[in-house]
C-alpha cells in the first residue's frame, strides 16, 4: 500500500487566469446605463432636469427679493433689467417666485414617488407574495380605492384638513401608489413562479432573503420607470388642483398657481403665463423622455 | 440631420408654439353695430339660479331672473326711488309711520290669465315666513307685527300683520316704522303669489319654466339648468306697451374669461368682468362700473387677548394701504373705503349717509401704526405680537387676493407675520359666526338700502356680531334709532354710532366694492342695481 | 366563463358597497353647515332646519335609511337648489358630460393609435420621434391651459369656432380637442409598446419568412394583436375624461356634471356629494367589469392566470 502524503493532496493550480474575460463584464445596470446615454433625447431630457432643479435650488438667490416681497410701485412690469421674468400683479419679482414654484412642485414630485415606493411597492408586493385570500381581500381594496373619483377624495381632505403642500401630498397619496401597487403586484406574480426562486425556496431561503434578494431586485426596473412618470404625474395634479384653487398656501406659489394665475392675464400680461408655461412644459417634457428612455434601457424586451 | 439637431428643432418648435398661443394679447374685436329689429338681448348670469320662488330666493343671480318676470308693489328707478308698479300709488303711511295701506291698480293679471288680487301678497309673504319654506330673507317680511313669532314658530300666520281688506287693497302694521319700506316693497321677497299655483306644483313650484308664473315684463319660457334661460316678453303684463323687448337669453357661465371672450366674440351682449380684463376695457364706451351697497372687512376676534386691545386693532387696521388694495386686488371700480358704511347708501332722510357721516375712516399711516401697535402692546402687557394667529378668508379669487395682499401689508409694514387660510365660502361663513378664527375676511352685500343693514351687524346681541364687539352706548344708539320715527334725529343716531365703530375699531374696513361689467353701446336703458338684483331689462332696448 | 363573469360580478357588488359606505363616513366628517346657504341665516333657523333633513338623529339610523333610499335608486334631494333631485340633475347634466366625453375618446383614441402605430413601425426613425415627441407634449401643458389658450385664439382672435357655450355642433369642437390631449398620449404610447412587443413575437418572424409583404402582416396579424392592451387603459382613460371635463366644462361654459364636483364639496351639498361619487364610482366600476369580460373573452389566459395586472 503506497503511502499517502500531503504532497499527493496538493490544490490543482487555479484555473481563474484562463477563464478570464478579457473584456471587463458589464453588469445589468451598467448596460443599462450604456444604452441610455446613447439615447440623445432621454439625456436631453436628464440633463433638462437636472438644469431645472438646480435653478429651482440656486435660481431664488440670483435675486435680492423675497419671493413675498411687494413692491407696489412696480406692479405687472414687462421683464426687464431689475425683474429677468417680469412682475406680477403685487409686483412680486416673478423670477423668484417661478424657481421657489418649481421647488414646491419638485418637492412635491420627489414626495409623492417616495410614498409611491413605500407604499405601493409594499402594498403590491405583499398582496403578490402571499397571494390567496390576503391577495384577494388587498385587490378588493385597491379597486374600492380606484372607484371613488380621486379628485373627490382629494377636495374633501383639502376642505377637511386646510389646504397646503402637506395636503396635496398625502391625498396623492392616498390614490397615488394604486398603479405602482399594481406594477409590482404583477412583477412579483410572474416572478415568484421563475425556477431560481423555487430553487431558493427548496434550498430554505427565508421569505425576506427571497424578497430582497431576488424578487425587488428583478423588479426594480420597472420600478424605477414607474417613477419616473409618478413624478410628473403628481407635479401635474397639483397644477390641476391649483386651478381649482386648491394649491399651497399663499404668498407661497407652485408653477401650478403661477400657470393658472397666469392663464387670467395672458391677454394682458403675457409673460406672467409664458415663463412658468415654458419650465412647466420642459419639465414635464424632459421627465417623460427620461421616462420612455428609461424604460428603452431598462426592459429586456427592447434590447437589440 | 442628426438626432440631436431634430431635436433641437422639436423643442425650438415647441417654444415657438408656446410663445404663439400665449402671444402678446392686444387688439381686440369691437363691438358689432347695426340695427336688431329682433329686439333679442343676450345676457349672462354667473350661475345656475335657484328655484324662481319668491319667498326662498337668496342669490344675485335669482333676483336678476326674478326681477324680470316678477313685479312687486314698486319697482326701482334709475337713483333707487321706488315708483309705482302693482301698486296704483305710493303707499298711505298712518299710525307714527307703522302702518301702510296701498291700493293695486285695475285689471292686474298673472301670465296664466287668472287675477292678481291683493289676497296674492298677504299670501305670498305668510308662506315665506312659515318655517316649513326655510326663506333666508324671513327676516325681512318679520319686521311686521306678529311676522317674528311665526317666524320662529311661536305664533301662527292668524297673528301676522298683514291683510288684503279686499281684492284691490293691501294693509300691513309694522313693529317700528322703517323710513326705507317704501323702496324695500320692490324686494323679491315682498313680491306677491299665486296661491293655486304655488299648491299645484307643491315641492317641485318654480324649479322649471313651465312650473313658474309670471306678473312681470317677461315670462320665462326655457330653462335648460346650468345652460341657459328664455325671457319673453309678457302679453298678459301692465305696462308691456312700454317693454321693448321681445326675447332675452340668458347663458350661464361662471368664468370671467370665458365670459371676457364670449363677449369678444360677439356672442354676448354684456358681461361681468374682473381685474385683467378691465385693463383690456377700460377705454372703451363698452365699459361700465356700477358701485354696490357691499363692504369688505377685516374681523378681529376679540377674544384673542391681542386682539382685545383696541390700539392694536387700529394699528392693523391703518396698516393696510387701502387704495393700492382695491386697485390691485378688485381692480374693477372699487373704492378705497372711508367708513363703515359704503358710499351710495341713503340716511333713510332721502340724503347719502356719507355726507352726513363724512370720511370718518383714518388715513393709511404705517408709521402711526407701528407707533400704536408698539403702545398697544404695552398696553395689554405683551412684548411682542403673537405669531401664530391665523388670517382667514373666502377661497375665492378675490378673497385670495386680499388675504395674500394684507398679509404682505402686515409683514412689510408692521413687521408681524399671521398665516394665511383660504376656505370654501360656506365654512368661513360657519366659522365666523361660532367666532372660530382670530383675523377674518368678511363681505356683507346690503340687503336694503339703508346704514342699519351695516351698522346693526356690530350690535353685541346680533347674530353676525362675528368679532364678539361690546359697547353699551353703541348698542343703544342703533336700538334707538330703530324706534325712531323721525328720519333726522335717526339718521344722527347712525352717524353717532358709526363714529364709535371708528374709535373702536372692531373690524377694519378694506373695500366698498363696485362691479364692472361690457355692455354693447347699441344695447340701451338697462338699469344696473347697487344691492338685491344686479339689474332691470324693463325698458332696455337693442338698436 | 359564466363562473368568471359571475365572481366578478359579485366583487362589484361588494366594492360598489364599500363606495357607498365610505362616502357616507367621509361626508359625516365633512366641516361646515350644508345649510350656510348664506350669511342671512340665524342660528336657530339652522337648527330648525337640521331637525327636518332628519341630520340631528343618529348616525346608524341615517345610514340605514340611506342604504334603503339607494337600493330604491332614490339620492335625495339636493341641499343647495332645494326643489331639485340629486338623479334630476344627473339626468339633465350628464348627457353634455357623456357626449363630450365619448367625442373625445373616439377622436382621441383614433389619432393615438395612427401616432403610435406609426411610431411603432418606425421605430427609431424619426417619424418613431415625431410621434412621441407629439404625443408627450400632449402631457406636458395642463388642459387648463391649453382650453383658454385655444378658446381666444381660435374663438377669439380668429373667430373659426365658437369660444365657449353649448349651442350647436360646432361649439363641440374646442372642449373636445383640449380634453383629448391627455389621452392622445396615453393610447399612443400604449400603442408604440404593445405593437414593438407584437412586431418581435415569433408569429411574425414566421409570417414574415412565409414572404407576405408587409401591409398584409400589420393588417392581419400585428394590430389585431397588439390593440388588445388598449382595451386595459380604457378604465384610465375614463377617469382621466372625467375629472377633465371638469375642468373643460368650466371653461367652455358647458352645461355638465363635472362642474358640480367641486361646487357640491364647497356649498356642503352632502345629498349632491353623495350622489354624484356614487354615480361616477357606478360608472366606474361598470366600465372596469366590461372592459375586464371583455378582457376575458378576447384573451382566455385572463381567466387561467387571473394575477395579471
Amino acid at each position: 500500500m503506497p503511502e499517502i502524503t500531503d504532497d499527493l493532496f496538493a490544490p490543482a493550480p487555479k484555473q481563474d487566469q484562463q477563464q478570464k474575460i478579457t473584456r471587463p463584464s458589464i453588469t445589468y445596470w451598467q448596460d443599462a446605463w450604456r444604452r441610455l446615454k446613447k439615447n440623445k433625447f432621454a439625456m436631453a431630457g436628464f440633463y433638462f432636469l437636472i438644469a431645472i432643479t438646480l435653478m429651482a435650488i440656486i435660481g431664488p438667490y440670483l435675486q435680492k427679493s423675497g419671493y413675498e416681497l411687494q413692491h407696489l410701485a412696480a406692479r405687472n412690469e414687462m421683464p426687464n433689467g431689475a425683474y429677468w421674468f417680469g412682475t406680477d400683479e403685487f409686483g412680486r419679482d416673478l423670477w423668484v417666485r417661478l424657481w421657489w414654484g418649481t421647488r414646491i412642485s419638485l418637492f412635491i414630485g420627489i414626495m409623492a414617488a417616495l410614498m409611491d415606493l413605500c407604499i405601493g411597492v409594499l402594498y403590491g408586493g405583499v398582496s403578490a407574495y402571499y397571494g390567496g385570500k390576503i391577495d384577494d381581500i388587498m385587490q378588493r381594496f385597491i379597486e374600492v380605492v380606484y372607484s371613488i373619483p380621486y379628485l373627490l377624495i382629494t377636495v374633501l381632505l383639502i376642505v377637511m384638513m386646510g389646504a397646503g403642500i402637506w395636503t396635496i401630498i398625502f391625498a396623492y397619496g392616498i390614490t397615488g401608489w394604486i398603479s405602482m401597487a399594481r406594477l409590482v403586484r404583477g412583477q412579483v406574480l410572474s416572478l415568484k413562479e421563475q425556477e431560481y426562486v423555487l430553487a431558493a425556496t427548496s434550498l430554505g431561503a427565508s421569505s425576506w432573503r427571497i424578497i430582497t434578494k431576488h424578487l425587488i431586485p428583478n423588479a426594480l426596473s420597472f420600478i424605477i420607470i414607474q417613477i419616473t412618470f409618478t413624478i410628473p404625474q403628481a407635479i401635474f395634479t397639483e397644477a390641476f388642483l391649483s386651478f381649482l384653487g386648491l394649491g399651497v398656501k399663499v404668498p407661497l406659489a407652485s408653477l401650478g398657481m403661477l400657470l393658472s394665475d397666469g392663464v387670467g392675464s395672458m391677454r394682458v400680461y403675457p409673460w406672467r403665463l409664458l415663463f412658468p408655461a415654458l419650465v412647466f412644459s420642459l419639465m414635464m417634457v424632459s421627465f417623460n423622455l427620461l421616462g420612455d428612455g428609461l424604460r428603452d434601457a431598462l426592459d429586456p424586451k427592447f434590447r437589440k | 440631420m442628426t438626432i440631436a439637431k431634430k431635436f433641437v428643432v422639436g423643442m425650438s418648435t415647441t417654444v415657438l408654439l408656446a410663445g404663439l398661443l400665449t402671444g402678446c394679447g392686444g387688439n381686440s374685436a369691437t363691438s358689432s353695430s347695426g340695427g336688431n329689429s329682433k329686439q333679442l338681448l343676450r345676457m349672462t348670469l354667473l350661475a345656475e339660479p335657484q328655484a324662481m320662488d319668491t319667498s326662498i330666493a337668496n342669490a344675485a343671480v335669482s333676483f336678476d331672473i326674478l326681477n324680470q318676470i316678477n313685479e312687486g308693489l314698486y319697482r326701482l328707478g334709475k337713483n333707487g326711488e321706488p315708483i309705482p308698479a302693482l301698486a296704483a300709488a305710493m303707499p298711505v303711511i298712518t299710525n307714527g309711520g307703522r302702518t301702510y295701506t296701498i291700493k293695486l291698480r285695475d285689471n292686474l293679471k298673472w301670465s296664466d290669465g287668472s287675477a292678481l288680487t291683493a289676497k296674492d301678497f298677504a299670501y305670498a309673504w305668510k308662506r315665506t315666513l312659515d318655517p316649513k319654506t326655510k326663506a333666508d330673507y324671513a327676516f325681512m317680511v318679520a319686521w311686521i307685527e306678529g311676522g317674528d313669532a311665526y317666524m320662529n314658530s311661536k305664533g301662527s300666520a292668524d297673528q301676522v300683520q298683514v291683510k288684503a281688506i279686499d281684492d284691490k287693497t293691501l294693509t300691513f302694521t309694522l313693529v317700528n316704522p322703517i323710513p326705507f319700506m317704501t323702496s324695500q316693497l320692490s324686494f323679491p321677497v315682498f313680491f306677491p303669489e299665486n296661491q293655486a299655483f304655488v299648491e299645484k306644483y307643491g315641492d317641485k313650484y318654480a324649479a322649471d319654466a313651465d312650473k313658474t308664473l309670471s306678473d312681470g315684463p317677461f315670462t320665462l319660457s326655457k330653462w335648460d339648468h346650468e345652460q341657459s334661460l328664455t325671457l319673453v316678453k309678457n302679453e298678459k303684463y301692465w305696462d308691456k306697451d312700454n317693454v321693448k323687448l321681445n326675447e332675452v337669453d340668458v347663458q350661464i357661465a361662471a368664468d370671467n374669461n370665458t365670459l371676457a371672450n364670449l363677449y369678444q366674440s360677439n356672442a354676448i351682449d354684456e358681461a361681468q368682468i374682473s381685474r385683467d380684463q378691465v385693463d383690456q376695457w377700460k377705454a372703451k364706451p363698452d365699459y361700465l362700473v356700477e358701485p354696490q351697497l357691499y363692504i369688505t372687512y377685516v374681523e378681529m376676534n376679540e377674544n384673542v387677548p391681542a386682539l382685545k386691545n383696541d390700539k392694536i386693532r387700529q394699528a392693523l387696521a391703518l396698516a393696510i394701504d387701502r387704495s393700492s388694495l382695491v386697485d390691485i386686488v378688485f381692480h374693477d371700480g372699487s373704492q378705497s373705503p372711508t367708513g363703515f358704511v359704503p358710499s351710495g347708501t341713503k340716511d333713510g332722510n332721502n340724503k347719502e349717509f356719507r355726507a352726513d357721516a363724512g370720511d370718518v375712516l383714518p388715513k393709511y399711516d404705517p408709521a402711526q401704526a407701528k407707533t400704536l401697535l408698539a403702545e398697544g402692546l404695552k398696553e395689554a402687557g405683551l412684548t411682542s405680537f403673537p405669531t401664530t394667529l391665523k388670517f382667514t378668508g373666502d377661497d375665492t379669487e378675490d378673497g385670495k387676493k386680499a388675504l395674500e395682499f394684507i398679509q404682505g401689508q402686515w409683514k412689510q409694514n408692521l413687521g408681524i407675520d399671521v398665516t394665511v387660510e383660504s376656505i370654501p365660502h360656506k365654512l368661513r361663513i360657519e366659522h365666523g359666526q361660532k367666532h372660530e378664527f382670530d383675523l377674518l375676511l368678511f363681505n356683507w352685500g346690503a340687503d336694503y338700502n339703508d346704514p342699519m343693514t351695516f351698522l346693526d351687524c356690530h350690535e353685541s346681541t346680533s347674530s353676525f356680531n362675528e368679532s364678539q364687539f361690546k359697547d353699551p352706548e353703541y348698542d343703544q344708539l342703533i336700538e334707538k334709532a330703530k324706534a325712531e320715527p323721525d328720519g333726522a334725529k335717526r339718521a344722527q343716531y347712525l352717524v353717532d354710532a358709526e363714529k364709535i365703530l371708528v374709535k373702536e375699531m372692531p373690524v377694519a374696513p378694506v373695500n366698498f366694492r363696485a362691479y364692472s361689467y361690457l355692455v354693447k353701446p347699441n344695447v340701451k336703458n338697462i338699469l344696473f342695481f347697487p344691492y338685491g338684483s344686479e339689474w332691470d331689462l324693463k325698458n332696455a332696448s337693442v338698436e | 366563463m359564466s363562473r368568471f363573469i359571475l365572481r366578478r360580478f359579485f366583487y362589484m357588488l361588494i366594492t360598489f358597497w364599500m363606495i357607498v359606505t365610505v362616502t357616507f363616513v367621509l361626508m359625516h366628517n365633512l366641516p361646515g353647515d350644508p345649510f350656510a346657504n348664506s350669511e342671512k341665516l340665524s342660528t336657530q333657523q339652522r337648527a330648525l332646519l337640521s331637525k327636518q333633513y332628519g341630520l340631528d338623529r343618529p348616525i346608524l339610523v341615517q345610514y340605514e335609511e340611506y342604504l334603503l333610499h339607494i337600493g330604491q335608486g332614490d339620492l335625495g334631494v339636493s341641499f343647495a337648489y332645494p326643489t331639485r333631485k340629486v338623479t334630476d340633475i344627473i339626468k339633465e347634466s350628464f348627457p353634455a358630460s357623456a357626449e363630450l366625453g365619448a367625442e373625445s375618446i373616439i377622436f382621441s383614441v383614433l389619432v393615438g393609435l395612427i401616432l403610435g402605430i406609426t411610431a411603432a413601425l418606425k421605430h427609431n426613425k424619426s417619424w418613431d420621434y415625431t410621434a412621441m415627441f407629439i404625443a408627450i407634449v400632449g402631457v406636458s401643458i395642463p388642459s387648463f391651459v391649453l382650453g383658454p389658450i385655444l378658446q381666444y385664439w381660435v374663438g377669439v382672435k380668429w373667430g373659426i369656432l365658437p369660444a365657449a357655450l353649448w349651442d350647436g355642433p360646432a361649439n363641440r369642437i374646442l372642449p373636445a380637442l383640449t380634453l383629448s390631449f391627455m389621452t392622445i398620449a396615453i393610447t399612443a404610447r400604449m400603442m408604440r409598446t404593445s405593437m414593438l412587443d407584437v412586431l418581435n413575437a415569433d408569429y411574425i418572424k414566421t409570417a414574415r419568412s412565409k414572404g407576405l409583404s408587409q401591409f398584409a402582416i400589420i393588417l392581419r396579424h400585428t394590430l389585431r394583436n397588439a390593440i388588445l392592451p388598449i382595451v386595459t387603459v380604457l378604465g384610465p382613460i375614463t377617469v382621466n375624461v372625467i375629472t377633465g371635463t371638469l375642468v373643460v366644462e368650466q371653461i367652455f361654459a358647458i352645461p355638465g356634471l363635472g362642474k358640480y364636483f367641486v361646487q357640491a364639496v364647497y356649498s356642503n351639498d352632502y345629498t349632491l356629494i353623495m350622489g354624484l361619487t356614487i354615480f361616477y364610482s357606478l360608472l366606474l366600476i361598470v366600465v372596469m367589469f366590461l372592459t375586464d369580460i371583455a378582457y376575458g373573452f378576447i384573451d382566455p389566459r385572463i381567466r387561467l392566470a387571473k394575477g395579471r395586472n
